[in-house]
């Protein structure tokens, strides 16, 4: 179960994301306003924030600007009715993941916290995770969750080590090898990595 | 009992039908949207509505885009006009292809229209008939 932080000066909107968060199985604060959010950030560890822009006293744009000070590590989703080209870019460059303009669906929400959900797997948990999809064969969905894993981990062994492996699983022997080779190369001592490399060239030689 | 699925509804049109339905939904846990050319409707949401509010003309398909028609699972065309209603629905149901669609109907002799393309309907006149059949029946038993 994930704990989210969710920021808005209006308490039904606070209240809907809360209770959408809910539905999904995890836990959710609420705070007002900037101020309040900030106090909370440096509290207690949130898996994500869903923050609002216009607020009194301090805006979202200033707290995202806050926590990138902080270099805390806070994937956030802003939700705002105000969605002018400025706004977004700027809430962009603060490194946000997504910008929900108001009215939202909860099906809106919902897609957000999956790909909060995303940023925040542990790479080694989400390598488990990864690894049934592709014994699944769910190759589409995969390729999903290693490409974040890709932008998350660009010098980990591991985003290349699954992308070889669902590679050898649909066949693809070169793509494969190439794969594990650069994962390899990334980590010399990575032994999965290793151990499948030289079965598939063992393999690819006999 | 199974928990109920959150919906995004839209309502157009924030009479009084309209804004006691936005309540009812919103106070169910619905995302609830009301639209209405007239600011002044709003005042007549009911406490208890927790959604959004969208001034603008319905008719208008930009309108309907800011109140993200297309990713509604319900919208209500509840103006005073039988024809709003009508192209609401229709625009709702063939451009925007969401699945559910009520739309209130006052003349009876339109209702035909609405339901050549599936569009589900309410009908105040109507309604009140039943009610008064269903009244009626039951003087009659207390006659007998």
């Amino acid at each position: 179960m994930a704990l989210f932080l969710v920021v808005d000066d209006e308490q039904h909107i606070r209240n809907l994301i809360k209770q959408y968060i809910g539905e999904m199985g995890h836990e959710s604060d609420v705070a007002a306003n900037g101020e309040e959010a900030l106090k909370m950030i440096f509290e207690k560890k949130y898996t994500g924030m869903f923050t609002d822009v216009r607020m009194p006293g301090l805006d979202g744009i200033t707290l995202l600007n806050a926590i990138r000070e902080e270099q805390f590590k806070l994937p956030t989703v802003v939700v705002s009715a105000y969605a002018n080209v400025e706004l977004v870019t700027e809430a962009f460059k603060l490194g946000i993941l997504d910008f929900i303009t108001k009215p939202f669906s909860p099906n809106e929400i919902k897609a957000a916290v999956t790909e909060i959900l995303k940023q925040t797997l542990d790479i080694k948990e989400s390598s488990q995770y990864i690894r049934g999809m592709i014994e699944q064969k769910a190759f589409s969905q995969a390729r999903d969750y290693i490409c974040k894993l890709f932008s998350v981990y660009p010098d980990s062994p591991i985003p290349h080590f699954l992308y070889a492996y669902m590679k050898e699983i649909m066949g693809n022997k070169d793509e494969a090898v190439k794969h594990y080779k650069a994962s390899v190369a990334l980590d010399g001592g990575y032994d999965p990595s290793k151990n499948r490399l030289s079965n598939l060239e063992a393999g690819i030689e006999g | 009992m199974k928990k109920r699925k959150s919906l995004y509804i839209l309502i157009v049109g924030c009479g009084r039908l309209g804004s006691l339905s936005a309540g009812i939904l919103s106070n169910q846990g619905h995302s609830v949207v009301v639209l209405d050319t007239d600011e002044r409707n709003f005042e007549s949401l009911p406490p208890e509505f927790t959604g959004f509010r969208i001034m603008g003309d319905s008719t208008e398909i930009e309108v309907l885009k800011e109140a993200k028609i297309s990713k509604a699972d319900l919208v209500l065309a509840f103006t005073d006009d039988d024809n709003t209603n009508y192209m609401v629905s229709q625009v709702a149901k063939e451009v925007f292809k969401v699945k559910h669609v009520i739309a209130r109907v006052y003349d009876p002799s339109n209702l035909k229209l609405f339901h050549q393309f599936n569009i589900k309907t309410i009908t105040p006149m109507l309604l009140a008939l039943e009610s008064l059949v269903g009244t009626f029946e039951s003087i009659m038993e207390e006659e007998e």
